[in-house]
C-alpha cells in the first residue's frame, strides 16, 4: 500500500492510492466536529442536517438528485457520527465526473426545501422510535448516560422527539456554515485515479468550501468522576426472552504509550472473537451466550473500554460472577506469552484483509488521518504492536482491568444478581 | 458510461474450473488484492433439507463444525486461523452452509488440510454438542425471540410457506432445537457431507494450477458418497386472505410488509431475470414507490421493494413500509395497493427498465472490488441450481430483459394470491380491519 501524500492546486491536503486493477474509485471525507457538537437541547441536528444534503440540490429535486446518483451507479452516503461528518463516495472510475458533481451541488447548494425538512425529521424520528424497541439501545444509552454524565457524549444523536421538534431549517444552515469547512476537512482517495485526476476531484469537491469552520469546543469527558463513579450496577427491568449486559471499563487514549499493549490485552481478554477468552469460557465451555465480547472505544474526547453478552435471565448473576473473576486473574497478571504473541500476530496480519476493496482501504486510511497518524502508520503500526512484550501486556492489565471498576448495565429480568451487587433501577426509555 | 455498460457485457470474474475425480467441484479466482486469499467451501445443503421434526439441525452442524475432529480440539479451527491473522466463519441458509476463511495466502495450504479434514473426521462428541445446542438456543433467543420484527418475519414466511419446508426458520423451531440430539447431528453429517455435495471456491492472489494441486491432495483424498436427492414438498396456492399480526409492548413504530412467493428461477428463468429488474425499478429511490408514497402523497415514512430468487425452488418478492404518523395502516396499505395496480395497467416505461438494467449490470463490475464477491456468487449459484455460466453471463441475461417482461411479471405479481400480509403493532393499536 503506497500512500502519497498529495496538496492540491487549491492547497486541500489529502492521501492517494493508487489502484488499477479494478475500474472503479472510493473517496472517503471527514470534517471534524460530529453529533456531540450539538448542544442539549439540538441532540439529532448533525444528523438531521447530513441527511439533508441527500434532499436535492441545485436545479436538482430530492427525486431528481437521488435517481440521479441511481441512474449513474453512484454511491454516495454522508451521515455525522460520534465525532466527525463523514462522507463515502464510491463509483465506476467512467462515472467519477458525474459523482463529483454531484456531490460538489449537494455540499454548496443543497435544497433544504420546507417539504423535504419535514419529511426527513419524520424519517429520523421513526428512526429513534425503531431504537428505542431494542433492548441493546436501551443498554447502550444507559451506559453512555451513567459514564459520561454531564458531557455530550451522553446526548443522544439522534435526537428525542422534543428535540427534534425545535431544529428548524435555518438550524440545519447554521450547522452547514460551522462545521462544512476546509480546515477541519480530511480526504483519502483511493481507486483506479492518477495523482493529476485525484487533485483536481479534490479540487472540485471541496474547493468552494469556506476556508474556517468555527466547531463548537468539546471539553474532554473524564471518567471516573465524583459525578459518574466506576462500580455501580444499573437494572432497567424488562420482560423479554433474555438479558441484554453490557459493561464499562475506563479506557485509554491512541496516542497513550500503552495503547498497543492495551489492544493486545483487549484480544486476549474479549475483542478476539472466538480466541478471546470470554468466547472460549463463556460460550464454547458453559454454552452461557451466543456472543461476548470487548472493544476499546477511543473517541476524540474521551475513552472507554466497554463489553456485551446476552444471556439467559437465569444465568446472569453465574455469568457476571464468572466474569468478574475473570476480570481478577488478568488483573492479577495472568496473561501468557502465547496469548501475547498470538494477539500482536492478529491484530498486525489481520489489518490487510480490511485493504482487499477500495472502500476498505480508503476508511482504513481515513480513520488513520482523523486520530492524527502519519501516511506511513502501517509500519509504525506494526512496530508498535511487535514491540509489546508479555510484561507491558501484563502491567497494562493489572492498571485498567480492574474488578472493582466495572460498570454494568442490565436490560431483562433476572431472579438473582451476584453476592454484594445491589442494582440501582433504571426506567425503560420510552421517548 | 457507454464504457461502462460495454465493460459489464463480458463475464464477471474469468473462473477457472475443475472438477476432482471425487465430484468436488473447485471454482479458482485470481485477483489483485493484495497478499490475501479468500476460501470458501459450500455444502448443498441447509435447513430446507431437514426432516421432519428436526427443525434447525443444519444450522446446529454448522456450529458444530468447529468442535473436536480426529486432529483438531474443539475451537481450535478458528483459533489457528487467528493465530495466522486469518478471519473464519460460517452460515446456514435454506439451500446451503457454507464455511470461509481470508486470511494471507500463504496459508491457503494450512487451511485446505483443516476445511478437508473436518469434510469428514469431525468426532460430535457428546458434552460438546450439548453445550453448543446452548449456545443455538441463546442465538435463537437474540435473533428471534427478543425481537418482534424478527418474529414477524418468520412468522410470515411460515404462513407463506404452508408445505414447503422454506416455512421453518432456519434457526429451528426453539422446541425442536432444545430437543436434538447427539444421533440427529451424526446422521445429517453423514447423510449430506462430502466432498460430491460441495462447491469450493477460491480467490485472491492465488494461481489455478496451485489451487488445483492442493485441494487434489487435500479434499481429493476424500472418498464420494451416495449424496441424497433435495426432494421437497411444493406448495399450493394459497386460497385464503392471510394477515399476521404481531403486538409487542416495546413497539413504537408501526411497520408492515407483504411477501409474495413467486415462481422459481429453475422453472421460468426470463421470468426470474425479468423479476430482478422489477425490483430494482420499484427499490429505487427515486422511484414511483418512494415518489409517490412518501414524497408526494406523504403517506408513508419509507418504503421498500425487494425480489429474491437467489434460491433452489420458490422465490419471494417482498415489499415493507413505515405509514407516516397521522396515517393509519389501513389508509396507507390502500394507497401503497392503488400505486401497484395502477403502475400494471399503465405499464412501465421503456426508458426505466433501461435505466434499471444498467443500475443492476454496474453491479458485476463492483463485486470484482471485492475479495469474497466470487466466493459468494458462485458459491449461491452452485448450491441453487445453477451453473458458472449462469454467473458470468448474468449481465447479459439481465440486458436481454424487455418492457414488455416487465410488465408482464408485474402484472403476474399483482393479480398473485400467494401472499401473506404482516404488520408489527405497538400493544396498544389494533390490526388493520378491511
Amino acid at each position: 500500500m503506497n500512500v502519497q501524500e498529495m496538496i492540491s492546486a487549491r492547497g486541500i491536503s489529502f492521501w492517494l492510492v493508487e489502484k488499477h486493477d479494478v475500474p472503479v474509485a472510493s473517496i472517503h471525507f471527514a470534517w471534524k466536529g460530529g453529533v456531540e457538537t450539538n448542544p442539549p437541547a439540538q441532540q439529532g441536528l448533525a444528523k438531521l442536517a447530513t441527511a439533508m444534503l441527500m434532499e436535492g440540490a441545485g436545479d436538482l429535486d430530492a427525486t431528481a438528485f437521488q435517481g440521479q446518483l441511481a441512474d449513474h451507479g453512484i454511491s454516495l452516503n454522508i451521515d455525522a457520527t460520534r465525532d466527525y461528518i463523514q462522507g463515502q463516495l464510491y463509483a465506476l472510475t467512467a462515472d467519477m465526473p458525474k459523482a463529483i458533481d454531484l456531490t460538489q451541488l449537494a455540499l454548496t447548494k443543497p435544497r433544504l426545501e420546507a417539504e423535504a425538512f419535514t419529511r426527513t425529521r419524520a424519517q429520523q424520528l421513526s428512526s429513534i422510535k425503531q431504537s428505542m424497541a431494542e433492548p441493546d439501545w436501551q443498554a447502550r444509552y444507559r451506559l453512555m448516560q451513567t459514564v459520561f454524565g454531564g458531557h455530550p457524549y451522553a446526548l443522544r444523536g439522534a435526537g428525542t422527539a422534543t428535540t427534534l421538534a425545535t431544529i428548524g431549517i435555518d438550524d440545519v444552515k447554521t450547522f452547514y456554515l460551522s462545521h462544512i469547512a476546509r480546515d477541519n476537512l480530511h480526504v483519502v482517495v483511493v481507486g483506479d485515479m492518477t495523482a493529476d485526476n485525484a487533485k483536481t476531484m479534490v479540487d472540485q469537491l471541496f474547493g468552494a468550501l469556506p476556508d474556517k469552520s468555527t466547531v463548537p469546543t468539546v471539553p474532554q469527558a473524564t471518567w471516573p468522576s465524583r459525578e459518574s463513579p466506576t462500580g455501580q450496577t444499573i437494572w432497567v427491568k424488562r420482560k423479554g426472552a433474555q438479558t441484554i449486559w453490557q459493561w464499562a471499563l475506563p479506557g485509554v487514549d491512541d496516542d497513550d504509550p500503552d495503547w498497543f499493549a492495551a489492544n493486545v490485552v483487549n484480544y486476549v481478554w474479549g475483542g478476539g472473537g472466538f480466541s478471546s477468552r470470554l468466547m472460549q469460557e463463556v460460550r464454547e465451555e458453559q454454552g452461557l451466550t451466543y456472543g461476548i465480547g470487548t472493544g476499546l472505544s477511543a473517541m476524540e474526547h474521551g475513552n472507554v473500554w466497554m463489553g456485551k453478552a446476552a444471556l439467559a435471565d437465569d444465568k446472569v448473576s453465574h455469568a457476571m460472577t464468572y466474569v468478574q473473576g475473570m476480570i481478577a486473574r488478568l488483573h492479577q497478571g495472568g496473561l501468557t506469552q502465547d496469548e501475547v504473541d498470538g494477539a500482536k500476530t492478529y491484530l498486525i496480519n489481520s489489518l490487510m484483509l480490511d485493504l482487499t476493496s477500495s472502500r476498505g482501504m480508503a476508511q482504513v486510511l481515513l480513520d488513520w488521518k482523523l486520530s492524527g497518524r502519519a501516511a506511513g502508520y502501517l509500519a509504525e503500526r506494526t512496530q508498535g504492536l511487535q514491540a509489546v512484550t508479555l510484561e507491558h501486556a501484563n502491567r497494562v492489565a493489572k492498571k485498567m482491568l480492574d474488578p472493582a471498576a466495572m460498570l454494568s448495565v442490565l436490560v431483562g429480568s433476572p431472579p438473582s444478581l451476584p453476592p454484594g451487587v445491589t442494582a440501582k433501577e433504571a426506567l425503560w426509555q420510552n421517548e | 458510461m457507454t464504457i461502462a455498460v460495454t465493460n459489464t457485457h463480458a463475464s464477471v470474474f474469468n473462473p477457472h474450473v475443475t472438477t476432482l475425480d471425487n465430484g468436488l467441484t473447485v471454482i479458482v479466482v485470481p485477483s489483485a488484492s493484495g497478499p490475501v486469499v479468500s476460501h470458501m467451501l459450500w455444502y448443498k445443503v441447509g435447513a430446507a433439507d431437514e426432516r421432519d421434526g428436526e427443525t434447525g439441525l443444519a444450522h446446529y452442524l454448522e456450529h458444530l463444525m468447529f468442535k473436536s475432529t480426529k486432529t483438531l480440539k474443539a475451537g481450535e479451527f478458528s483459533k489457528v486461523v487467528a493465530a495466522l491473522g486469518g478471519e473464519d466463519n460460517a452460515f446456514t441458509s435454506y439451500d446451503y452452509t457454507a464455511y470461509f476463511q481470508q486470511i494471507a495466502s500463504a496459508e491457503l495450504p494450512r487451511m485446505m488440510t483443516m476445511e478437508a479434514g473436518r469434510m469428514n473426521d469431525l468426532l460430535l462428541k457428546d458434552d460438546e454438542v450439548l453445550t453448543e445446542r446452548d449456545v443455538v438456543l441463546r442465538e435463537r433467543a437474540l435473533r428471534t425471540d427478543d425481537d418482534p420484527a424478527a418474529r414477524l418475519g418468520e412468522t410470515v414466511q411460515a404462513s407463506l410457506f404452508v408445505h414447503h419446508p422454506y416455512g421453518r426458520p432456519v434457526i429451528g423451531w426453539g422446541h425442536e432445537v432444545e430437543k436434538l440430539s447427539v444421533q440427529q447431528a451424526r446422521d445429517f453429517y453423514r447423510r449430506w457431507y462430502g466432498p460430491n455435495n460441495a462447491v469450493l471456491v477460491v480467490s485472491g492472489d492465488v494461481t489455478p494450477d496451485a489451487v488445483v494441486a492442493l485441494a487434489q491432495n487435500t479434499y481429493g483424498k476424500i472418498p464420494t458418497f451416495q449424496a441424497p436427492a433435495r426432494v421437497r414438498a411444493a406448495d399450493p396456492v394459497l386460497t385464503a386472505d392471510r394477515r399476521v399480526v404481531v403486538k409487542d409492548k416495546d413497539v413504537q413504530q408501526p411497520q408492515w410488509q407483504r411477501h409474495y412467493r413467486v415462481t422459481p428461477w429453475r422453472d421460468d428463468k426470463e421470468h426470474s431475470y425479468a423479476m430482478e429488474v422489477l425490483g430494482e425499478y420499484l427499490n429505487n429511490p427515486a422511484g414511483p414507490l418512494v415518489d409517490q408514497l412518501v414524497r408526494q402523497q406523504k403517506v408513508m415514512v419509507d418504503i421498500a421493494a425487494d425480489y429474491d430468487g437467489r434460491n433452489l425452488d420458490d422465490g419471494t418478492f417482498s415489499f415493507t413500509f413505515v405509514p407516516a404518523d397521522n396515517i393509519t395502516m389501513h389508509a396507507a396499505e390502500d394507497a401503497f395497493e392503488k400505486l401497484l395496480a395502477d403502475l400494471a395497467q399503465k405499464g412501465v416505461a421503456a426508458a426505466d427498465v433501461t435505466a434499471a438494467i444498467q443500475r443492476l449490470q454496474r453491479n458485476a463490475v463492483f463485486a470484482r472490488d471485492s475479495l469474497m464477491a466470487p466466493g459468494y456468487a458462485f458459491g449461491l449459484a452452485l448450491t441453487t441450481g445453477r451453473t458458472v455460466a449462469d454467473v458470468e453471463q448474468w449481465p447479459a441475461r439481465i440486458g436481454a430483459v424487455t418492457p414488455d417482461q416487465v410488465n408482464a411479471a408485474l402484472r403476474q405479481l399483482v393479480a398473485n394470491p400467494s401472499f401473506v400480509t404482516g404488520e408489527l403493532l405497538p400493544a396498544s393499536l389494533s390490526p388493520t380491519v378491511h
